[in-house]
């Protein structure tokens, strides 16, 4: 059935976000990486942008940083957050509002998450202290580099605290509505807690993790904020260079900052898509079994 | 998809509003009755908690009480807003967000090379007529100042120490590299193009190539490129016994300050020759913290104000800076419990009064004293250098 | 009982240690390595916030105003979208219900810098407008999916007997659907709220400084060497989404219970 007018109007208020500000902005954003409306600059070589980012080693460099920096955080926070939601839900009820702590990274911003990082976790920080307090080193030298590391491990922490509360939440919510009378089955039939995880609760929780995983790899892809305030790891994350070519460079460079949001964009839609694919095909094959 | 199109052409066609400037009056009582009671947006790089305080503690509440204005301190690093200014200026939209703006150096430069500073302002403020010597601010990094910038204060480059953990202090560029190679991992600074950053490469560059006085007058290429590997070479030596193994640098001054107070560096760096002091005095540091400047000198430059084109309240803004320049407004800034920055008045100019107040100013124990300041006194040069320096330095240790 | 208690005090350490060490630092304006415990302590970061209360509280205030209205606009613009994704079958549906959600899953720098220029243009930048277009923009779907999901279950019988009675489609909206739909609204707004007041990026370019906000408040704290303040006002920042969501906690409880009452 094709959709009547009244559908169209229907949903037309949604054009004010989608069409006037997201694909706008968007379009805007590839016509300014190929040097066209940029402010009365002009550029003869529409390609430059794109041609300085390829062949520079710095764009190959970063590129696979952020690469990894979004999957590992990405899957440790989906790992930590389907264990911690598995073990609230397996608490008695009396013990389950202590799971209400695992939601205090949602209310806190991205930009304190970052901050929280560097009182912990520099040299000279909390844990340091704690640890030459434990006898585990014995100076700040001892302390591991985790802050500006080369492989933005303080990023990962950072993005860790703050998203796995999000992968609790969403899976938590798919725990609810698993048939308990499955799992008391196999726990009388005297299957391990391991056991009935891998084999029952698991599988059920398949949907949710890729959701979850896709929605977290491409926001930890092109976040800015936790970056930025963690500062300085060479040679730093596309967004970060992003910000470096927009506002701090030469401003004639400003097209360079547009083409890596581009690639940025392009990457995390190819991804969406490929994902989301190869899950629908894994899931129908799942189901001729 | 051709009506997206068309609605998104549609967008673009709407054109900017018609251009009219305001006329501003040469009379100065004329310009205080119009800027009172209005709001001024003052636009600041954010990094220094005794800055902001100083501004929201004593200018505000200054100009509130004698000129009925509110002065709001807008925090944003200088290549941001004078980016925004020329998105502003190319989009055509005639009123700003910006009455006063902090700028200097390369900022100032773009700023001015694309119109987007309102001016010639200077000569209008009845107090830099009274107080200030021309002479002595006609260049800004080299770059012509014309007017378009207002003098606020005047700044040395020092290096901080705490002398309870550190006796022999290294003077000078050899010593330094010599006593970081002794020290590893006790020394770094800060990753440019963070302010403090590139003016410790710019003294390093000076030292190593023979002096700043070859680089007066205009950015010289080809001098560049000839000198370029010695200072370079300076900073390769250094790097691997840098703090974190010169793997990285902190991001900013603010980084490193925080490094040094914790004690995972030695020496610190600062472009204020009073801000140790105000830390001191803000608890913040020990009282045996000291300052040094290298035997191959030390740069200092003057830091400006300005009124960006298309600021809304053109009135208001000359007012505030007119007050910035007062005896009074210029001491207090010049006290280190507040900021510390020098005065960019001439004393001469000044009242008996006021002149013996700036001399007898305390500038406390950690602060060198103003003779052995002026005798190690480096100018800045041409803004290009800056740019040019920073650019090397990102080549080199940026990517590695 | 004991790997389950072993778990908790895990659960308790890991996500409150933060706001511990926060708490300390906000009373202690040096800690330095390798002291556990600051060795002075000092209310120098609460007299500091205290005289620096007027902006404080304006910036909080206005970044809540900013959230709110983000929140109300967000329900206007999906409530009739959501409607007809929950209702109505047409060709391509699934398609656009896939596609308007990429606003809030694909990285919102990559298109707010070109919006950015638009904004300029239309004279939206630095203004409230704007920056709740801006912030709707990221966090829209959000509320559209909850609302879709809350129009599915309640199903269709209510707005048809509605309509049967003679109510109009305004009367149906606010009599029928909107109180029914309030537990998605809510669900949907906790999360276009917190989107909303707690990012930086976007107030910061589409703001520009001129919306005050608290999240561009905070920044320059995080960014210096004034840890003690910024751990502070990093505390105050959680507040009030604190606050607000004790308020619906109890707002619900007592929604529901005159309601079930009544029926």
């Amino acid at each position: 059935m094709k959709p009547g007018y009244k559908t169209i109007l229907k949903l037309s208020p949604l054009a004010i976000p989608f069409i006037f500000i997201f694909m706008s902005g968007i379009v805007l954003t590839a016509f300014q990486s190929f040097g066209i409306m940029f402010f009365g600059y002009n550029y003869e070589d529409n390609l430059f942008a794109y041609k300085s980012l390829f062949t520079e080693a710095w764009f190959y460099h970063s590129f696979a940083l952020t690469l990894f920096v979004a999957i590992s955080s990405s899957l440790l926070s989906v790992i930590c957050g389907v264990l911690i939601s598995y073990n609230i839900w397996r608490l008695p009820d009396s013990l389950k509002r202590f799971g209400i702590v695992a939601k205090i990274p949602l209310i806190l911003p991205h930009i304190a998450v970052g901050f929280i990082v560097i009182l912990l976790f520099s040299r000279s920080g909390v844990f340091s202290s704690a640890s030459t307090a434990l006898g585990l080193t014995s100076g700040i030298e001892d302390f591991p580099g985790i802050l500006y590391s080369r492989y933005g491990l303080d990023i990962i922490l950072a993005n860790i605290y703050k998203e796995t509360p999000f992968v609790i939440v969403m899976v938590y919510a798919v725990l609810v509505k698993t048939d308990n009378r499955l799992i008391q089955t196999a726990s009388m039939l005297g299957a391990s807690p391991v056991r009935i995880f891998y084999r029952i609760i698991l599988p059920a929780l398949v949907p949710i993790i890729n959701t979850a995983f896709i929605i977290i790899f491409v926001y930890n892809f092109g976040s800015f904020e936790i970056p930025y305030v963690l500062g300085s790891s060479k040679p730093g994350l596309l967004s970060m260079r992003v910000y470096d070519y927009f506002f701090m460079k030469d401003l004639s460079l400003r097209p360079v900052a547009m083409a890596i949001l581009m690639v940025i964009f392009v990457f995390s839609m190819s991804f969406v898509y490929i994902y989301s694919r190869v899950i629908s095909k894994i899931d129908i094959r799942d189901r001729k079994l | 998809m051709n009506k997206i199109f068309s609605f998104f052409l549609l967008l673009l066609l709407v054109s900017c509003g018609s251009k009219k400037q305001n006329e501003v009056s040469a009379n100065f009582e004329e310009v205080i009755r119009k800027g009172s009671n209005s709001t001024v947006r003052f636009v600041m790089w954010g990094g220094s908690s005794a800055v902001n305080k100083w501004v929201d503690t004593y200018v505000a509440p200054e100009v509130k009480k004698r000129y009925n204005i509110k002065l709001v301190r807008v925090p944003a690093d200088a290549s941001v807003f004078v980016n925004k200014l020329l998105s502003e200026k190319n989009a055509g939209s005639v009123k700003g967000s910006m009455d006063i703006i902090w700028i200097n150096g390369e900022n100032f430069k773009n700023a001015k090379e694309n119109g987007l500073l309102w001016g010639p302002v200077a000569e209008k403020l009845p107090n830099f007529t009274a107080f200030v010597n021309p002479e002595t601010i006609k260049f800004d990094f080299g770059f012509p100042v014309e007017g378009y910038e207002v003098p606020y204060g005047r700044a040395q480059f020092v290096f901080v120490y705490d002398s309870a953990k550190l006796t022999d202090i290294p003077d000078s560029y050899e010593k330094l590299l010599k006593w970081v190679k002794n020290n590893p991992g006790k020394f770094t600074y800060p990753q440019p193009p963070d302010f403090t950053a590139s003016a410790f490469i710019r003294q390093v560059f000076y030292s190593e190539t023979g002096g700043h006085k070859q680089y007066e007058g205009k950015f010289d290429k080809v001098l560049f490129d000839q000198t370029k590997s010695s200072w370079l070479k300076y900073l390769t030596d250094l790097s691997p016994h840098l703090w974190n193994n010169g793997a990285n640098h902190p991001k900013d001054i603010a980084a490193l300050d925080t490094l040094f107070e914790r004690g995972e560096v030695l020496i610190n760096m600062n472009y204020n020759q009073a801000d140790a002091q105000n830390r001191i005095l803000a608890g913040r540091y020990p009282s045996t913290v000291k300052t040094f400047v290298m035997k191959e000198g030390s740069v200092y430059n003057t830091h400006f104000t300005a009124i960006p084109f298309n600021s809304a309240n053109k009135e208001g803004a000359m007012v505030v800076l007119n007050f910035l320049l007062s005896p009074e407004a210029q001491l207090s800034k010049n006290d280190p419990a507040n900021w510390g920055d020098f005065t960019v008045l001439d004393l001469k100019k000044l009242s008996k009064d006021d002149r013996k107040k700036f001399e007898t100013l305390d500038l406390g124990s950690s602060t060198l004293p103003l003779s052995v300041l002026e005798k190690q006194a480096v100018p800045e040069v041409a803004s290009e250098y800056v740019e040019a320096l920073e650019k090397e330095w990102e080549k080199t240790f940026s990517n590695r | 009982m004991i790997a389950k208690r072993f778990f908790i005090t895990m659960l308790l350490l890991f996500f409150t240690l933060p706001l511990v060490v926060l708490l300390v630092y906000s009373l202690a304006p040096v800690w330095n390595y390798p002291d556990i415990i600051p060795r002075k302590f000092s209310s120098g970061s609460y007299d500091y916030i205290f005289s620096q209360r007027n902006g404080i509280l304006l910036s909080i205030g206005s970044s809540f105003s900013y959230a709110m209205a983000t929140v109300i606009f967000t329900v206007i613009i999906t409530i009739l979208p959501a409607q007809v994704f929950a209702r109505k079958k047409f060709r391509g549906r699934v398609l656009i219900e896939t596609v308007v959600i990429a606003p809030a899953l694909l990285p919102a720098m990559s298109y707010a810098m070109g919006a950015h220029y638009i904004f300029l243009r239309t004279g939206l930048s630095d203004s409230f407008i704007g920056l709740v277009l801006i912030l709707s923009t990221v966090s829209y779907p959000y509320m559209l999916r909850a609302l879709t999901a809350g129009f599915i279950a309640y199903g269709e019988e209510y707005t048809l007997c509605s309509k049967n009675l003679g109510a109009g489609f305004f009367t149906t909206l606010f009599q029928v659907e909107l109180p029914l739909l309030l537990p998605s609204i809510i669900s949907g707004g906790t999360i276009v709220f917190l989107v909303s007041f707690s990012e930086y990026f976007l107030v910061f370019l589409i703001g520009g400084g001129v919306v005050p906000s608290y999240s561009g408040y905070l920044f320059p704290f995080l960014n210096s060497s004034e840890l003690s303040i910024a751990s502070l006002l990093t505390l105050i920042f959680m507040i009030v989404p604190f606050l607000l969501f004790m308020m619906i906690e109890m707002f619900l409880s007592v929604y529901y219970k005159k309601r079930f009452i009544q029926i």
